[in-house]
């Protein structure tokens, strides 16, 4: 019970991270809360579930497809939206917000073109599993775990051993010294957003097969998540978005488990207030140093 | 021929004139001072250069050795930099979050794969050595004089072949100044023109091969180092007599 509960509560965890990095990336570059993330994660999860469930395409292909789809999607967010309102001195409420509207369109969009009502997201694993000491492990859910570490690692390296990620954070500390350095920001952060939206596609993908369906109302549940993993974990921040999603999923999983299902998002949201109070930049969070 | 020449700029804010026709002029090898007061127009002629700023008309010629003249007017700083002009800032502008060692291999961004960054670096532990010693630290935790330092030494990665200073002496002990403007000829010495804005008109003017005094937006006067220094209503208005 207990370690079955623990495997629950990571991969649980593990999905709320990988939709939480796509967020705290572009977060981290340009401290704007995109609320248009919970929307691309879901798109992400149709555009996979029309190609492979659909359209009988092989999922490792459904799933690079609808990534690079979705990835475009969100550049062309920031160059045809969010761009035009950055180069005129708009504030970063303005762009917030314009992030919400887009969200709002893309599910109204999704609702118009497949219906609101629930799909089927097959398992592409055929539902095989182990079991070990009275508990059981689906591959769908060593898949998630697994593709929330190569995330983690791969972006990691992006962001701390790379020059785009050298020019991400130059922009997130100083965008106007990062362009008399001749970092070209605006493209810098068309690709930001390009890989923070792949990275919700994917967790929304991986979602909808680990829960084997999807439907529009994961984007107000999915925003909210991957919100209070953000700031649990420190807004911004990588390893700290994983800390968040982690925490979050396995509180979920055991006062489930334990308590009552009831009660699980007040047992969220009590913690995330109780770290809040202690910790106001979040767990990993750095405390901005504000100019004097 | 100038290296580069400014025509008739404007720039505004908003409705705020804050360059109003400003024409000067840059040779090559020169050490350029430009004065003026507080709100004069100067960091403003200087972030413009850098393309940080949009100018609303003029022309800004640039003419390198073996090149057509080049009017960058408008162009984004990314392309700026990569013509060798390069701006360290008023206010110094470090990363606060990053090493002393990652905002150098920033002011590089632009160098191709096979340029000498190393050389660039050793050339600005040579001229700034504190600099090695905090090779680690974060750009935040550096006193305001080493982040003045640091700044420096970031635009030099760049190769620069117009370095502009924006009030490099800003917030520096009077001691400490006087060794950054010998640092300044000596950079000069190498190859680099400046092009310098300062408050500290006496030092400035000291090591300018020319100078320009900016009042309100115009170009007042003109003339060599020496005889603006020497100047009666330049010392009087900023030389403190
Ligand atoms: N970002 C800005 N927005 C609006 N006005 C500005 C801005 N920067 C400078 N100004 C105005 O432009 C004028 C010139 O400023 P500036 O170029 O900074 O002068 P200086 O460097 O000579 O002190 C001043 O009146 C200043 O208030
Ligand atoms: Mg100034």
């Amino acid at each position: 019970m207990l370690l079955q509960q623990l495997i629950n509560g990571i991969t649980l965890g593990a999905t709320y991270a990988l939709a939480t990095v796509g967020f705290s990336l572009v977060y981290g570059v340009l401290e704007l809360a995109n609320f248009a993330n919970g929307a691309f994660y879901i798109l992400g999860a149709y555009f996979a579930m029309v190609l492979y469930a659909s359209m009988g395409m092989n999922f490792a292909v459904s799933l690079a497809l609808a990534l690079a789809g979705t990835g475009i999607l969100g550049a062309a967010m920031d160059a045809g939206l969010l761009r035009p309102i950055r180069s005129k001195g708009g504030t970063r409420t303005s762009m917030m917000i314009s992030t919400l509207g887009v969200g709002t369109a893309i599910t109204n969009l999704i609702i118009v073109l497949f219906g609101s009502e629930t799909k089927r997201f097959p398992d592409a694993f055929g539902g095989k599993r182990l079991e070990f000491a009275s508990a059981v492990v689906t591959y769908k859910q060593l898949f998630t775990i697994l593709l929330c570490i190569v995330v983690m690692v791969v972006l990691s390296i992006l962001v701390y051993r790379t020059k785009l990620g050298r020019a991400m954070r130059a922009i997130s500390q100083n965008p106007v010294a990062a362009r008399l350095m001749g970092i070209d920001t605006n493209t810098v952060i068309l690709l930001t957003f390009f890989i923070g939206t792949m990275c919700a596609a994917l967790s929304g993908t991986v979602v909808s097969m680990y829960l084997g369906s999807l439907d529009t109302t994961m984007y107000s549940s999915v925003n909210i998540k991957m919100f209070a993993s953000a700031i649990l974990g420190g807004v911004g921040s990588l390893p700290g978005a994983v800390l968040g999603g982690m925490i979050l999923g396995m509180l979920e999983t055991f006062v489930s488990g334990y308590i009552s299902t009831a009660y699980k998002d007040v047992f969220s949201f009590a913690i995330l207030i109780l770290v809040l109070l202690f910790r106001p930049a979040g767990l990993l969070g750095q405390r901005t140093i504000k100019k004097v | 021929m100038a290296l580069l020449e400014v025509k008739d700029l404007h720039v505004s804010y908003g409705a705020i004139k804050a360059v109003r026709g400003v024409s000067f002029s840059v040779e090559k090898g020169e050490i350029i001072t430009i004065i003026g007061a507080n709100g004069a127009g100067k960091s403003t002629i200087l972030n413009t250069l850098a393309g940080v700023v949009k100018p609303a008309s003029g022309e800004i010629l640039l003419h390198k050795d073996g090149h057509e003249p080049e009017n960058v007017f408008g162009a984004p700083s990314h392309r700026i930099v990569k013509k060798g002009i390069v701006l360290s800032p008023e206010g110094r502008q470090v990363f606060p979050r990053m090493t002393v060692r990652e905002n150098l291999q920033l002011g590089s961004y632009v160098l191709g794969k096979d340029e000498d960054r190393e050389k660039n670096m050793e050339w600005a532990f040579s001229l700034f050595p504190i600099l090695k010693a905090r090779l680690n630290q974060l750009g935040g935790t550096l006193s305001g004089g080493e982040q003045q330092m640091l700044a420096i030494a970031r635009a030099l990665q760049a190769n620069p072949e117009i370095l502009m200073l924006d009030e490099p002496s800003l917030g520096l002990a009077p001691i400490v100044v006087r060794d950054i403007f010998e640092l300044f000829k000596e950079i000069n010495k190498s190859g680099v023109t400046i092009l310098l804005v300062e408050q500290n008109a006496r030092m400035a003017l000291g090591i300018s091969d020319r100078g320009y005094v900016l009042e309100n937006g115009k170009i007042v006067m003109t003339g060599t180092g020496k005889q603006l220094a020497d100047d009666e209503k330049v010392r009087a208005a900023y030389l403190g007599g």
